[in-house]
């Protein structure tokens, strides 16, 4: 979703209000995230109890976290987004390594029952339904780079578990996630110096 | 390997970091030249807006209006008590929350369950503890949470699983012995952790917030890079030891590398 200069800028001020303790302000940046958070902890965990849960964990941490944040390194948008994905990731790893907390599973099927599971999302890791954009920059990937992203970033996915999965190297997986990543953030025109004001966004 | 090559090394580790994808080792080498290079820091942030473009582009869900209630009910109480209100006040600030629409009431969320109010004068039991800690005014707060609970029951009792929802007072020591703290299993799957008084902690430390199992098995749950109240939401059914620990700022060590400042144990 492309923010304008004025809302990035608006995000900037909400955010140190709510590090300043204040939680009316805290409710307008949850209206404003909240759907996105949701969604990524739904599209990672693909299960609903646990992506209402773990969303409901990420806004306790946004609200005690909200004086970490820094507004030269990053937009609240990405920052929030980055939260949420390191929540869901520790999530998908602790219950893969810890298959007690899913009874009947014994380690390393949580990946495979996840990855199986297709109630709540449709998409899997070769048909998922991006804007426009975002499709059309990892149309620019090479099959290999594309699906070593995706089971990383959406899925949850060791390197070690990619390479296994694609039956390539752990050198090459790398190689093709660095790849992919130079390649996105290119092709997305991000740019690396956010020093002029843009605060992560990209450019238009 | 030149430095150049080094420094090579680390933007290639900078897309994988994004990405969730690198070890302890690795972590620690690339933190180590964040800390010191606010070049590399802006590359990471390019990755890390790469990556969060990749998720906003995903198709968007509406988050159920269970989840505000409950998030809007612990942030609203976190923040009366962090401005010292009295423990009416921080009841009225959780209570204020919308009443739960009936769709979402079979949720196991707590603060979702139809006497809303008792959970409400449950947690204030909780932070009735945190204020006698620091008040030493053991009968009036003794008498607040009487009456608040008082008036839950007049409603409806407490909610199931919450008639035993004793706190759990936890010992603190060194840098922490000036704060106090509580731990509640407010249900099966679910236990607050509640601070005030948290020292900050220098920079490029913080404080790391563990749990260990009825196997023993330890767990790095959270990082506190601030000080004032904390306050934690742990998802977990086996919970025998909370402890906090003192620790360099880098992503969770398998276990804590030094003396627990705060430990409590269920």
């Amino acid at each position: 979703m492309q923010r304008t200069a004025e809302q990035r800028a608006q995000h900037v001020a909400w955010m140190r209000q709510v590090a300043d303790g204040d939680p009316d302000v805290f409710e307008l940046l949850y209206d404003e995230f909240v759907d996105l958070t949701f969604s990524i902890a739904l599209g990672m965990l693909r299960d609903r109890q646990r992506a209402e849960d773990a969303t409901q964990d990420v806004w306790i941490k946004v609200w005690n976290a909200a004086s970490t944040y820094d507004a030269d390194k990053a937009s609240v948008a990405t920052w929030i987004t980055t939260l949420a994905h390191r929540h869901m990731i520790d999530m998908i790893r602790r219950a893969n390594a810890r298959p007690g907390d899913r009874p009947g599973l014994e380690a390393g099927d949580e990946v495979a029952a996840r990855l199986s599971n297709s109630d709540d999302v449709a998409e899997d890791a070769t048909n998922r339904a991006y804007a426009a954009d975002v499709r059309e920059a990892m149309s620019e990937l090479t099959g290999d780079q594309r699906t070593a992203i995706e089971l990383a970033y959406f899925d949850g996915l060791t390197q070690s578990e990619i390479a296994e999965r694609l039956q390539k190297p752990l050198g090459t997986i790398k190689t093709y996630m660095f790849q992919g990543m130079r390649r996105l953030r290119e092709t997305l025109g991000v740019e690396t110096d956010m020093t002029t004001g843009s605060q992560g966004e990209p450019r238009a | 390997m030149t430095d150049a090559d080094r420094q090579d090394e680390i933007r290639e580790l900078l897309a994988l970091y994004a990405l969730q994808q690198l070890d302890e080792r690795d972590q620690v080498r690339v933190e180590r030249a964040l800390a010191a290079d606010p070049e590399l820091r802006r590359e990471l942030g390019s990755f890390e807006h790469v990556s969060a473009r990749l998720a906003e582009s995903m198709p968007s869900t509406t988050a159920p209006a269970s989840i505000k209630q409950s998030v809007m009910a612990s942030v609203r109480a976190s923040a009366a008590h962090r401005n010292g209100g009295t423990l009416e006040d921080i009841a009225d600030a959780a209570a204020s929350a919308r009443p739960t629409p009936a769709r979402d009431r079979a949720r196991r969320r707590w603060f979702a369950t139809p006497v809303f109010s008792g959970a409400m004068a449950a947690a204030c039991l909780l932070l009735a503890v945190v204020a006698l800690n620091a008040n030493r005014d053991l009968n009036a707060a003794e008498r607040r949470a009487d009456r608040l609970q008082a008036a839950a029951n007049e409603r409806g009792g407490p909610p199931a699983g919450f008639e035993d929802a004793t706190p759990h007072t936890v010992s603190t020591n060194g840098p922490f012995e000036q704060s106090t703290g509580s731990l509640i299993q407010v249900s099966k799957n679910k236990w607050i952790l509640l601070f005030n008084d948290v020292p900050n902690p220098s920079a490029g430390n913080s404080w790391q917030v563990w749990t260990a199992d009825s196997n023993g098995l330890i767990e790095n749950v959270a990082q506190w890079k601030s000080g004032d109240t904390q306050l934690l939401v742990l998802d977990r059914a086996d919970i025998k030891q909370v402890m906090v620990s003192y620790e360099p700022t880098t992503r969770p060590a398998p276990v804590p590398s030094s003396e627990p400042v705060a430990d409590v144990k269920v």
